[in-house]
């Protein structure tokens, strides 16, 4: 574990000689790379035990209340009732950067251990808070520390009732949502660290990479933790920021450096519609935190505005389209492959294209039920969309990636659906199977030094951790029953089944999800086929193919458990509760202010909804189809819903329908990859248009290129021609005119100006003569000169307007 | 004008109005003394009689804070400066120290005019008085300092610094040299 | 009570010292003397403001706080103080401006001295035009 790093120093200048000239990674031949050894193993084996006990040990502290350390009991509820704790888990992973930018290359082991220790710390913690609200076990739970940040000027706002002072608030907040993604946000990002240890061992900016894995990490927990809207987009933006920084970080290649620029530049596309979302809101509520905003808006703050609301709703999900990378703006993540690959694992699979997911679960109660319907389209048709492009995907982190788009997409639409709880709940178990499974294929990369998966094949007798964890992996993304991944995906298709009978809006997104679900189960075992199972196709890279060192197989171990153990336990069921929907509220509102309103319970539009969409134990139900719940219902005690047949009807429809998809798709795969019963060039040659469509990913970024990127530069030619022959031209002309007008202004002002410049100077000069005998230089002089003027002043202005008094005076006596 | 100030004093019976008036003299006197000596060590320690009865008078005044800080900053601080740029500007071993005048004829017309025009605007000029008891100054002082004038007493300190660090290098630069 | 004796006792001294002060600031040549004179000057200043923050009723517009502040005046009082302690603050102004001053200018007469040899400030004569 550690020798490996010696030698990564000694080595580093190579690296990108031979590293990052013409492959994704940076590393060279598997001969400087410390192979799988007993050695290795037993400390490995201890630190990942030892680091397992201690996880379970802070949970177990968190979940009882209190913090046995010997005589000594700490009680644990402190960690919500004041914001150190959030503060410590946020700014540890921030510290921990400035340290390794500034000293990382003097420290020992080029401090990788400052940013795996800070890390991780945060994870101990972060664990004893999800032990904690596991303990608490409240859905509603809840805890807000703020204080006033900037506090400008007043105006009236109208939601508001009257003069209101622009304040920006900074805060956190903390309830089971926060704490659940603090959990996947440190967990994944520990791991990751960890497995950075092992990937990048031989890069020269070393150092380097965990300072920027640790601003990411702070940036994301910053998200995650704040209370308002305003540091979300500040974070947000930070977010952006290192994901850029991470997936240029060879920014020696031309092909990495130009996908940190989409990624940044394609996310600014989604951030702009955000931040008028984020404005619309303040405008109109004068809120910046979010229980302003859902209690203004709640209050009716929109008054009979219900399409500005709508829009303002579509305009924030415009961020958790460019973040989530959504259809049009998905574009970005393929390309972010570039990155190393743990960066991949942590930023593009588990933690930030999730908070554009996150970004809906928090906003939830604003979003209109137009404006869930959209969110459910984008997302519907961005799952099977992705789907189909890594259908034909060689690359083995770009079907990962698009698998990922995929899997995004399923989460929006579990959300635009309805199904909260399930959507959040894809997202944690998603963040587990698809780290792990970008971290498998990091290590399958490291072994074979290739991406192309038409260059792997038979290597599961080399790799055993590697296969098995990511087999498992593939089985939840496939949705197998008994793993976590078939458990949220086949809530979110329930949930979406039933809104569908609601919604008849709905229904394609209904096929697409179940069809998504068949080329998701069929892909990713197209991908294990080819990488694992067979004869090796490229010999001499089979040959010198080796398991990857234990700092990297034991994430892998730890991620390909949760695939199958993270949906172990009702807790995630019953913690994550569907909001009450502010939007709702505010129709009710609306439609309340129509003249001859009836009362709005049993009229208003879209409300025909009585029942939830989720499990019948499910907190969410509370609400019903989010938005179009009758505001009667809003306060219902969510463990009693109303019992619903149907819901039930489509859940145990949606399981039928989502085992036999995938089913389908892994039989497929199977006699299409390992048996080869059915010849996929053929089929490729017989759709050839298909085929090419797919493998050029249906032509969006040459789509957006001839229709933005092109017109843009012509547009700039033609500004620059413009400039060129009219503009210059022009001041060309004024140059001429001026020549000539200074010729005549020249001689006037020899002949006139001049002379009455020095006459005037004559007589200056000759005044000055005069006085400059007081000029003596010496302060005395000034001061008697001075002193002599105060007493002329005030005495010889006294005499003047009082001479009549003071002759009288005089005169008197 | 004797007579002005002498129906303007209170009581020539009161003997605090006599102990005022030796320090008033003193004050006055040694004035004199600073302006008019010829030797600069005897206009030195003029002053401090000078600066010391003005103590006197602001205790009179019942300005109590301001006359001990004219105790300890003119003569404690300012003064001792002043004896210091006596001798280090003078050579003490020469016999007499040179204190010469110019244009005395000048000086004391423009000074007895200023006088006179002070004189005249503090005589004929109807105070508002305002009659109240004394009260021990310090407390006051201090919420003044602390509250109104807080900008500027920041603001003094900062300059005290200053001067101090810009007489010291005023001081040093010419041992360079 | 006022004072044993009255206002104009205490502005004529002030006024003789600021003659004294002046008179000794144009006669004399020598720097540290001019310095003198410049104490004298500023210590009748002092003289005037105390003893004008000792008989002479503030003036409304002088009250404790310049800018309107939403309070009674004599709240306002207990926490900025008298309204005639700004003429003690003032003259405790002069004296660490005269500390600062006195300081500044001995160094320079000290650097005067160093270049020019001597003290004499009718021979430093560089702002003559």
């Amino acid at each position: 574990m550690s020798e490996d790093h010696g030698h990564g120093q000694g080595h580093g200048h190579e690296a990108p000689a031979h590293g990052h000239g013409h492959d994704d990674h940076g590393h060279g031949g598997g001969e400087h790379r410390t192979h799988f050894s007993p050695a290795g193993f037993t400390p490995g084996l201890a630190v990942m035990l030892l680091g397992i006990v201690a996880g379970g040990w802070c949970f177990s502290a968190g979940r009882s209340g209190h913090l046995a350390l010997g005589p000594a009991s700490i009680d644990l509820n402190g960690l919500f009732d004041a914001p150190w704790a959030s503060l410590v888990i946020l700014c540890l992973p921030l510290v921990a950067a400035f340290v390794q930018i500034f000293f990382g290359r003097k420290l020992p082991r080029n401090g990788d251990w400052v940013s795996t220790i800070a890390v991780g710390a945060g994870l101990a913690l972060s664990l004893m808070m999800l032990g904690r609200i596991i303990g608490i076990y409240d859905w509603q739970f809840e805890r807000v520390h703020e204080m006033e940040w900037i506090s400008l000027f007043s105006r009236t706002f109208p939601g508001a009732q009257d003069v209101v002072t622009f304040r920006v608030p900074m805060g956190i907040l903390i309830d089971n949502v926060t704490v659940i993604m603090l959990v996947v946000v440190t967990l994944v990002s520990t791991l990751v660290h960890i497995y950075s240890i092992g990937y990048m061992a031989d890069d020269p900016r070393y150092s380097r990479f965990f300072a920027y894995l640790s601003i990411f990490t702070f940036s994301m927990l910053g998200l995650v933790l704040c209370n308002n809207v305003f540091a979300l987009y500040m974070f947000w933006e930070l977010v952006g920021l290192s994901s850029y920084l991470l997936i240029g970080f060879w920014f020696e290649k031309k092909s990495a450096a130009d996908a940190q620029k989409k990624a940044f530049l394609v996310n600014r596309v989604g951030d702009i519609g955000m931040f008028l979302g984020i404005l619309t809101f303040f405008l109109m509520t004068g809120e910046l935190t979010y229980k302003g905003i859902f209690g203004s808006v709640a209050n009716g703050a929109f008054g009979a505005q219900m399409g500005l609301l709508t829009a303002a709703g579509v305009l924030l999900f415009m961020g958790a389209v460019g973040k989530s990378a959504q259809f049009p703006l998905h574009i970005w993540l393929p390309d972010a492959m570039e990155g190393p690959t743990p960066v991949s694992a942590l930023i593009h699979a588990a933690t930030m294209v999730a908070a554009g997911v996150y970004l809906v679960t928090r906003m939830y109660p604003v979003f209109t039920p137009n404006a869930l319907i959209v969110i459910a389209w984008f997302g519907g048709f961005t799952a099977i969309f992705a789907a189909t492009i890594a259908l034909c995907a060689n690359d083995i982190k770009k079907v990962l990636a698009y698998s990922t788009v995929s899997q995004l997409g399923y989460m929006i639409m579990g959300l635009g659906a309805g199904a909260y709880t399930n959507g959040f709940f894809h997202l944690w178990t998603h963040a587990f199977f698809k780290a792990c499974l970008f971290l498998g294929s990091g290590s399958v990369i490291h072994a074979v030094v290739t991406q192309d998966m038409r260059e792997m094949g038979g290597l599961r007798r080399k790799m055993p951790i590697t296969f098995w964890t990511m087999l498992l992996s593939t089985l939840a993304i496939a949705g197998v029953p008994f793993t976590s991944g078939f458990t949220s995906k086949d809530g979110i298709l329930g949930d979406l089944l039933f809104a569908a009978h609601e919604h008849p809006a709905l229904w394609p997104v209904v096929i697409f999800a179940f069809a998504g679900a068949g080329l998701t189960a069929f892909y990713m075992f197209r991908l294990i086929f080819m990488t694992f199972t067979g004869e090796p196709r490229a010999k001499e890279k089979f040959e010198h193919a080796h398991e990857s060192p234990w700092v990297m197989a034991a994430p892998l171990v730890i991620l390909g458990s949760l695939a199958i153990l993270s949906d172990k336990g009702g807790w995630f069921q019953e913690l994550v509760g569907k909001p009450e929907s502010a939007a709702a509220a505010a129709i009710a509102h609306a439609e309340a202010m129509k003249p001859g309103a009836k009362p709005h319970a049993e009229k208003a539009p879209g409300h025909e909804g009585d029942a939830g969409p989720s499990h019948a134990k499910a907190p969410d139900v509370g609400s019903g189809y989010v938005g179009s719940l009758p505001v009667a219902h809003a306060g219902a005690n969510p463990y009693h819903p109303p019992h619903s047949e149907e819901l039930h009807h489509a859940h145990s429809a949606a399981m039928v329908l989502s085992i036999l998809v995938a089913g389908l798709g892994i039989g497929l795969s199977f006699f299409t990859y390992q048996k080869k019963l059915i010849d996929p060039a053929k089929i490729a040659a017989a759709a050839a248009p298909v085929h090419r469509l797919l493998l050029n990913k249906y032509w969006i970024d040459e789509f957006f290129h001839e229709t933005l990127v092109k017109p843009a530069l012509s547009i700039s030619r033609a500004c620059s021609r413009f400039d060129l022959k009219v503009v210059d031209g022009f001041v060309n002309l004024w140059g001429k005119a001026t020549e000539v007008w200074s010729w005549i202004a020249g001689t006037f002002d020899q002949k006139v100006v001049d002379g009455a410049v020095n006459g005037t100077a004559d007589v200056v000069m000759s005044a000055g003569a005069a006085l400059s005998r007081f000029q003596t230089g010496r302060l005395k002089t000034y001061l008697a000169w001075a002193v002599a003027g105060l007493v002329i002043l005030t005495g010889g202005f006294h005499l003047v307007t009082h001479w009549a008094q003071i002759v009288e005076h005089l005169t008197r006596k | 004008m004797i007579l002005t100030l002498a129906a303007a004093g209170s009581s020539w019976a009161d003997p605090a109005f006599w102990v005022f008036l030796a320090f008033a003299a003193m004050t006055v006197g040694s004035a004199v003394l600073v302006a008019a000596t010829r030797n600069i060590v005897y206009s030195a320690y003029a002053l401090l009689l000078t600066f010391f009865g003005v103590a006197g008078l602001y205790v009179f005044l019942d300005a109590d804070f301001i006359a001990a800080a004219q105790v300890l900053v003119y003569i404690g601080g300012i003064l001792v400066l002043i004896l210091f740029g006596v001798m280090l500007t003078n050579r003490i071993h020469d016999i007499h120290l040179s204190n010469e005048t110019t244009h005395p004829v000048t000086g004391a017309i423009i000074a007895g005019a200023v006088f006179l025009v002070l004189a005249y605007v503090a005589l004929r000029t109807d105070w508002e008085l305002d009659p109240r008891p004394a009260v021990p100054t310090s407390q006051e002082i201090g919420k003044a300092f602390m509250g109104k004038y807080l900008l500027a007493f920041e603001a003094a300190s900062v300059l005290l610094l200053a001067a101090l660090i810009g007489a010291a290098y005023l001081a040093r630069r010419g041992e360079k040299e | 009570m006022m004072p044993v004796a009255s206002l104009e006792w205490f502005l004529m001294i002030a006024a003789f010292l600021f003659a004294c002060g002046i008179y000794t600031i144009l006669t004399r040549k020598n720097a540290v003397s001019v310095l003198m004179g410049v104490e004298l000057v500023l210590n009748s200043a002092n003289i005037n403001l105390v003893a004008f923050a000792r008989f002479v009723k503030p003036a409304a517009s002088l009250g404790p706080q310049s800018v309107p502040i939403p309070m009674e005046s004599g709240a306002a009082a207990v926490i900025y103080g008298a309204p005639w302690a700004s003429g003690h603050v003032f003259a405790a102004f002069v004296i660490i401006l005269a500390a600062a001053e006195a300081a500044v200018a001995l160094g320079i007469i000290l650097g005067i001295y160093r270049s020019m040899g001597g003290v004499d400030v009718d021979e430093v004569s560089a702002l003559k035009g």
